[in-house]
C-alpha cells in the first residue's frame, strides 16, 4: 500500500515506476487477503498499459500516452485514426462491448466522421 | 457579507467577537502597515469574521492570496495559513527571493488554529526559522448563521477514520469546552459513534484538569453528538432543498456561492441603486484569481429575508413560492397609487426600502432557480434521482446497476459514480463480490489507475464493501420510517420532504433522541449502527443552578462530527418548528459538506 503511493507520485520515469509497481504487487501477493490479490491484478494491468503506451509513444511519435486511463487511450487512438490499435487494446484489457461503443461513438462524433459512425 | 447572528435563540456574536479580537492580536505582531497573505482556503472564512475595514484598522492595508510567487512592496508581511508543509516551502521561497534581491522585510506567520511541530521543523531545516515571528490564531468555531456553527476542518472525516489522526477530535472537544465556558455546562449529553465517545472522554478529562469551573448558568440544555459514519447514506443522496441544490449545483463555500456577475449585480438604470444594498463588496483585492467569466460571491444566510424563507423548502414547491413573493412585492408597489395622505406616503416610504431589498434578492434567487432548473430538468438528473430512490427503497436493483454502469461508460464525473456506488453499498450492506469486482474494473479502466487507491480508501472506510450475509438496512428503514410514501411537499408533515421521500437517518436519530423515552426505545436499531451509544449527565458545577426560564424553549446542540449537509440542517430546522419537538436546535459541525466534497477528501490524485 505504501509502496503504491511512491509509484504514483513518480513522474514520467517509466523504469522506476515499473519497479515500484512490481514491489507493490509483491507486497500484495504476500498478503493472504483475497482482495489484495485482485488489486495486484489491477496493477499488473497498469504495468501492461504503461508498456503499451510507451510503445505507442515511440511508434506514433510526439503524443503523450503514459499516465492516461485505458479509456482515454482508446479514445485517443480512434481520434488519431488508429482503429486497429484501439481494437487490440480493447481485447488486451477485455473492455466490455458497451463501454467500447460509448468511447467509439464519442470519439467519432468529435471527429465528425459521420460515415464511420453510420457504418458502425 | 458578514451575517448578523445575534439570534433569538443563543447569542453567538460573542463567539465571533472573541475570534475577531484574537485575529487582531495575531496580525498586530508586526508593527506598522503590512501586507496580509492568506491561505486561499481561509480567505472566505476570514471574511465571515472580519470586514476589510477591521483589517485595515489593524494595519493590514493590502491583502493577497498565498501563491508560490509573491509580489508586494510592503515591508511587513503577515502570513495567515493552515499548518501545511506545502505552504512552508512556498513561504521559504518568498523569503529566499527577497534576500537575493537584497530586500529587507519583516515576516510573521500566523498559524490557524496552531503551529505544528512538522511545520516548524520544515522552516528550521530550510534555515529561515529565525526570520519569522510565529504565532497562533486559535480560530475554531465560526458562526455561519444564527443556528449554524462550523469548525471548517475539511478533512476531519478522513483524518480520524482513514489516517487514525485524532487531532480534529481534539479540536472538537476544545470547541465544546469553549462553548461550555461561554454558555454554561451542558447537563445532558447523548452520543453515538466512536468519535463521539472519544470526544466525550476528552471533555470529561479536560473538565477534571481544569478543576475550577465558571459558574455560568447553562443556556444549552442538551447535546447530541453524532458521527458522520453512522449515516453515510444521507450525504450520498442528492439534496433536494433549495439551499441543498444550490450547494449541489454551484457549491456553497463559506456561506457564499460564486455566480456569474450579471446575475448578482443589478442591471444599470433600474432601481437607481436603492435596491442594491445586498450587493456584496468586491472580493479582497487581488485575492481572486483571474477568471474567464467573472464570478462574484453572493452571500447566502438568513439575513436575506427572501432567502431565509425559501432556503429550507423542497425545490419542487419553490417556483410557486417565488411567484407568490413577487406578487406580494408587486402589490406593494401598486399600493402607492392608492396612498393619499402625506403620512400614508411617509409610512409607505419607510417600508419601501426593505421591499426593494427583497425585490433585488428575489431577482437574484429567481435567476439561480432558473439555472438550477436547467440542471434538474435534464433526463440524466432525473434518472439519477430515480436511481437513488430505488436504492433507498431497495427495489429495482438491476436498473440501478445498469445506470451506474452507464454513468461510468459515459465518463460522468467520478464523484457521481462513487456516490451511487456508496449509496448502493450502504443500503444493501455491500455489493455482490462479482458485481463489485466488475465496477472496480470499470472505474479503474475509465478514470485511471490512481483510483485503485481511491477505491481502497472507500473500502477501508466501509463505504464500499462486499456483501455480507445479513442486510440490516431494510429493518432500519422500516423501524425509523425512513421512506415516506404519501408525502405532501406543499405543506410538509415530515422531514422526509428534504429528500422528496427519504428522511435523513441522522435527523431521525435526533428526532428519537428528543422524545421522552429517548434512544432506549430504538435500542435495537442503534445496535445495528456502528459505534457505541451513550447517554451521560454532566454534573453542574456548584453555584451554576439551572435557571430554566419558563418562557424559553430548551436548546439542543447537535454536533455532527465529520460534517453535515444543508438538507440535514433544513430538516432540523423543520423539526424545531414542529410543536411536538418544542425546542430549538443549534447545529455545530466540523464542516458543511455535500456528497461531492466528502468524497473529494477520499480521492487520491497524483501529479
Amino acid at each position: 500500500i505504501y509502496l503504491q503511493e511512491a509509484l504514483s507520485s513518480h513522474p514520467s520515469q517509466l523504469d522506476q515506476r515499473i519497479k515500484a509497481y512490481n514491489k507493490s504487487i509483491e507486497h500484495y501477493h504476500h498478503s493472504k487477503d483475497k482482495d489484495d490479490q485482485a488489486t495486484s491484478k489491477f496493477i499488473d494491468d497498469q504495468i501492461k498499459l504503461e508498456m503499451l503506451q510507451k510503445e505507442l509513444e515511440t511508434n506514433l511519435q510526439d503524443e503523450s500516452f503514459v499516465g492516461i486511463s485505458i479509456n482515454d487511450t482508446i479514445y485517443k487512438l480512434i481520434t488519431m485514426n488508429q482503429p486497429k490499435k484501439a481494437q487490440s487494446i480493447r481485447s488486451e484489457f477485455k473492455v466490455p462491448d458497451k463501454r467500447f461503443w460509448w468511447i467509439k461513438i464519442k470519439a467519432l462524433s468529435i471527429m465528425n466522421d459521420w460515415e464511420e459512425l453510420m457504418k458502425f | 457579507q458578514i451575517p448578523n447572528i445575534s439570534s433569538k435563540v443563543l447569542n453567538l456574536t460573542s463567539i465571533r467577537d472573541q475570534s475577531k479580537l484574537e485575529l487582531g492580536a495575531a496580525i498586530s505582531t508586526l508593527k506598522g502597515s503590512k501586507a496580509l497573505v492568506m491561505d486561499p482556503k481561509l480567505i472566505g472564512l476570514l471574511n465571515l469574521l472580519a470586514d476589510p475595514t477591521f483589517l485595515s484598522n489593524c494595519g493590514a492595508d493590502r491583502r493577497y492570496e498565498l501563491k508560490p510567487e509573491i509580489n508586494t512592496d510592503s515591508k511587513n508581511i503577515v502570513y495567515i495559513v493552515r499548518p501545511e508543509v506545502k505552504y512552508m516551502h512556498w513561504i521559504t521561497e518568498h523569503v529566499k527571493q527577497h534576500a537575493e534581491k537584497g530586500l529587507k522585510k519583516e515576516y510573521s506567520i500566523v498559524f490557524v488554529p496552531r503551529a505544528t511541530i512538522l511545520c516548524q521543523r520544515v522552516l528550521e531545516e530550510q534555515g529561515v526559522m529565525g526570520n519569522f515571528v510565529i504565532s497562533d490564531f486559535p480560530l475554531d468555531i465560526v458562526p455561519f448563521d444564527e443556528d449554524v456553527l462550523s469548525l471548517e476542518l475539511a478533512s476531519s472525516y478522513r483524518e480520524y477514520l482513514l489516517d487514525g489522526d485524532r487531532t480534529s477530535l481534539f479540536h472538537v472537544a476544545k470547541s465544546l469546552m469553549k462553548l461550555q465556558a461561554m454558555f454554561g455546562t451542558i447537563p445532558i449529553v447523548k452520543g453515538k459513534g466512536h468519535c463521539s465517545r472519544l470526544v466525550m472522554d476528552m471533555i470529561v478529562r479536560m473538565r477534571k484538569e481544569m478543576g475550577e469551573e465558571c459558574t455560568v448558568p447553562p443556556e444549552i440544555d442538551s447535546l447530541i453528538l453524532l458521527d458522520r459514519d453512522i449515516d453515510t447514506i444521507t450525504p450520498m443522496c442528492t439534496q433536494l432543498t433549495y439551499e441543498g441544490l444550490i450547494d449541489e449545483v454551484f457549491t456553497i463555500n463559506n456561506n457564499a456561492v460564486f455566480l456569474n456577475e450579471d446575475i448578482v449585480v443589478p442591471p444599470q438604470g433600474q432601481q437607481g441603486g436603492v435596491g442594491a444594498p445586498s450587493q456584496p463588496p468586491p472580493p479582497p483585492q487581488s485575492a481572486s484569481p483571474p477568471q474567464p467569466v467573472k464570478k462574484v460571491p453572493f452571500p447566502l444566510h438568513s439575513n436575506d429575508k427572501v432567502y431565509s424563507e425559501i432556503r429550507d423548502t423542497n425545490f419542487s414547491v419553490l417556483c410557486g413560492l417565488l411567484n407568490k413573493k413577487a406578487k406580494d412585492i408587486d402589490e406593494y408597489y401598486k399600493m402607492f397609487k392608492q396612498t393619499q395622505s402625506i403620512s400614508a406616503i411617509r409610512d409607505y416610504m419607510k417600508k419601501l426600502a426593505s421591499y426593494q431589498m427583497e425585490h433585488n434578492s428575489l431577482r437574484i434567487h429567481t435567476c439561480i432557480t432558473e439555472q438550477i432548473l436547467n440542471v434538474t430538468k435534464s433526463p440524466l438528473f432525473m434518472k439519477g434521482i430515480e436511481t437513488e430512490q430505488n436504492l433507498l427503497a431497495g427495489v429495482n436493483l438491476e436498473v440501478a446497476e445498469r445506470f451506474i454502469e452507464d454513468c461510468i461508460n459515459k465518463k460522468e464525473p467520478i464523484h457521481k459514480v462513487l456516490r451511487l456506488l456508496i449509496l448502493y453499498s450502504s443500503t444493501h450492506n455491500g455489493i455482490k463480490p462479482k458485481q463489485l469486482e466488475f465496477f472496480k474494473r470499470e472505474v479503474i479502466q475509465t478514470y485511471g489507475c490512481s483510483h485503485i487507491l481511491t477505491l481502497h480508501n472507500l473500502e477501508k472506510l466501509g463505504l464500499i464493501r462486499k456483501a455480507d450475509l445479513k442486510p440490516t438496512f431494510p429493518s432500519i428503514r422500516k423501524d425509523l420510517h425512513l421512506i415516506i410514501e404519501d408525502l405532501n411537499e406543499q405543506s410538509p408533515n415530515d422531514i422526509a420532504y428534504t429528500y422528496s421521500g427519504y428522511a435523513p437517518l441522522s435527523v431521525r436519530l435526533v428526532q428519537s433522541a428528543i422524545k421522552p423515552n429517548g434512544w432506549r426505545q430504538i435500542d435495537d436499531i442503534l445496535k445495528q449502527l456502528p459505534g457505541p451509544t451513550f447517554e451521560e449527565i454532566q454534573p453542574l458545577p456548584q453555584g451554576a443552578t439551572t435557571n430554566v426560564k419558563s418562557d424559553r424553549k430548551p436548546i439542543t446542540l447537535v454536533y455532527f462530527i465529520g460534517g453535515v449537509t444543508f438538507s440535514e440542517i433544513s430538516a432540523l430546522r423543520f423539526l424545531s418548528r414542529q410543536d411536538q419537538a418544542n425546542r430549538d436546535f443549534i447545529i455545530l459541525t466540523t464542516k458543511l459538506i455535500n456528497g461531492n466534497t466528502m468524497i473529494d477528501n477520499l480521492i487520491e490524485v497524483f501529479n
